[in-house]
């Protein structure tokens, strides 16, 4: 799970530098996630006043993970940071239901921005440890995520504090990255190019997103078996007030 | 010893040099190389007990590396002994080392000291774990008159209009309810932070409204809750050790640790405006720097940090 192996995955791609920007309302876990990543302590965390960051490097390969402060105050300086990102992690606190609407909306501004225009978006449902934790697929249609058409996108169910989730989140990662690359460099990828990239969308813009929703089990909550969730068997009612327009 | 006769101070300096000579024949079973650093460590652990040694950190700092290296199980095992069981350990070692009370007085209360000194900080680290493992809880009626009396020392003129408010974000917390900001650090930030404004009152709001400055702001609550991580990461290093020794005349209090927080918070707080970052988004840089501004102050043996507060004439 740490930034080394993710490393690993990604040196197909040699002398690349990959900027993941990790962002979320405060209290979401984007620190404990960014610990849990470099493999270090995370006991001892405290509110993140402006950023941290993490990076590795490998064989000409650097691997930056930045994780910007999510509370208010410090949100309007998010944007400073999106040039140049290859994918954009967003953190939720699957418990703190209060805060869905507000968490929805920062998320839909986001990919409004020009700047991280067809970036893609993996969205961690974090703290499926918590017994109160929403399971992914609520989430999902609660956000409305399947309006997403102009990017790759994918939501994980995970728990930062125990791990669990959190490889198969960033295997994603790898991927979307991976098939970003191949992308610019040869025109989509012929043949067998794509096959990393299982959800990316292909050419045709209005082609329907193939995006799928994955749910990992917690073991800590029984409410979440290990069953992987595809948009027919979401629940269709929506859990709090949603602006869709913010999509269109 | 007696044999040897006689009070004139020159008698007594070669006594003490034939009672090294002795200790040191008994350990010439040890191998030649740990023999002759016990010889160095050993003399010196003597010698900083003589009456006119300095004091502090440097005395308490060269009797801890004694007796953790010392071969005597006896002498290691000091370093972990329980309050009351310090002075039977200071008798202990002394007879092991066959150290005379009536010739040395002052020797027994200044290995006295040390050990006491030694000891209460390890029970300090014990403490503060136990605090800062303590989970911040709404249910508990401590725990929100605690934060409620944050709010009105901070903010004496304010009233706080319901218990889940913007209004937590004057005082720096990030949200509407504070209880998510102290993490990893527990109630100790929560403690660190009352102690501040109780202690230091006058203080503890100027540095408030320097982190409300719109250009050179910062979040007073969570900066304080990173400065609480701050003291207890160098805590736990052994880093403010020197500190202690040096300004506790005894074991280390929590009381001890809190003021130290808020020389941390104080000082902080005065390099921050001095530098004049950018933004906020600068935080982690200048806190490094701070970090390692108190760290370089931690390598004087004399050190003491204690806040240097502006005289209000």
């Amino acid at each position: 799970m740490g930034l080394l192996s993710i490393l690993r995955k990604l040196k197909s791609t040699p002398d690349q530098e990959v900027r993941i920007l990790l962002l979320g309302l405060d209290n979401g876990g984007k620190t404990t996630l960014l610990k849990q990543l470099a493999s270090e302590d995370i006991s001892h965390i405290t509110p993140t006043q402006g950023f941290n960051i993490k990076s590795v490097q490998s064989q000409g390969f650097k691997l930056n993970v930045w994780d910007i402060g999510g509370q208010r105050k410090i949100r309007p300086y998010w944007r400073n940071y999106f040039e140049n990102t290859d994918v954009l992690i967003y953190v939720i606190d699957s418990a703190d239901r209060k805060r869905f609407e507000e968490t929805g909306q920062e998320l839909a501004e986001l990919l409004d921005e020009e700047k991280l225009s067809g970036v893609p978006v993996l969205i961690f449902a974090n703290k499926q440890d918590l017994l109160t934790a929403a399971p992914a697929s609520e989430i999902a249609e609660g956000l409305n995520l399947h309006t997403i058409r102009d990017r790759m996108w994918q939501i994980q169910s995970c728990s930062a504090l125990t791990g669990e989730g959190v490889q198969e989140g960033m295997n994603w990662v790898c991927k979307s990255v991976n098939s970003k690359k191949k992308k610019r460099r040869g025109g989509g990828g012929g043949g067998g190019g794509a096959a990393g990239a299982a959800h990316a969308r292909k050419s045709t813009p209005s082609a329907p997103p193939q995006s799928t929703y994955v749910t990992t089990s917690v073991p800590a909550n029984p409410r979440h078996r290990p069953q992987p969730v595809t948009t027919s068997n979401i629940p269709v009612k929506p859990l709090f007030h949603w602006n869709s327009s913010f999509f269109s | 010893m007696r044999n040897t006769g006689g009070d004139s101070p020159g008698q007594t300096c070669s006594e003490q040099q034939q009672l090294v000579q002795k200790i040191q024949c008994c350990l010439c079973d040890i191998t030649k190389m740990f023999g002759y650093v016990w010889q160095y460590v050993y003399t010196s652990f003597l010698r900083e007990y003589a009456p006119d040694a300095s004091q502090g950190a440097t005395r308490t700092t060269k009797a801890e590396y004694s007796l953790r290296s010392s071969r005597s199980k006896l002498l290691r095992g000091a370093v972990e002994s329980s309050k009351d069981n310090i002075e039977i350990c200071v008798d202990q070692i002394m007879k092991e080392k066959k150290v005379k009370p009536q010739k040395d007085p002052l020797f027994k209360q200044s290995l006295h000291t040390c050990v006491l000194q030694i000891t209460g900080y390890g029970r300090l680290y014990t403490s503060v774990e136990e605090l800062r493992k303590e989970v911040f809880s709404s249910d508990n009626a401590e725990h929100e008159a605690m934060l409620l009396k944050l709010w009105d020392l901070l903010m004496p003129t304010v009233k706080l209009e319901s218990r889940l408010t913007k209004q937590w974000g004057d005082i720096g917390f990030q949200g509407d309810d504070p209880k998510t900001d102290f993490r990893g650090m527990g109630l100790l930030g929560l403690i660190n932070l009352v102690f501040f404004s109780a202690n230091h009152t006058e203080e503890a709001r100027q540095v408030l409204s320097h982190a409300n400055h719109p250009k050179l702001g910062y979040s007073y609550a969570i900066v304080g809750i990173n400065l609480t991580e701050m003291a207890y990461s160098l805590l736990k290093s052994g880093a403010l050790k020197p500190h202690f020794y040096n300004t506790v005349q005894g074991p280390a209090e929590l009381q001890h640790f809190h003021q130290l927080y808020c020389y941390l918070a104080y000082e902080f707080d005065k390099f921050w405006v001095l530098e004049e970052p950018e933004s906020i988004m600068q935080f982690n840089q200048y806190r490094e720097k701070f970090h390692n501004v108190v760290k370089t102050q931690l390598q004087d043996p004399d050190v003491s940090l204690t806040m240097a507060v502006h005289s209000k004439n």
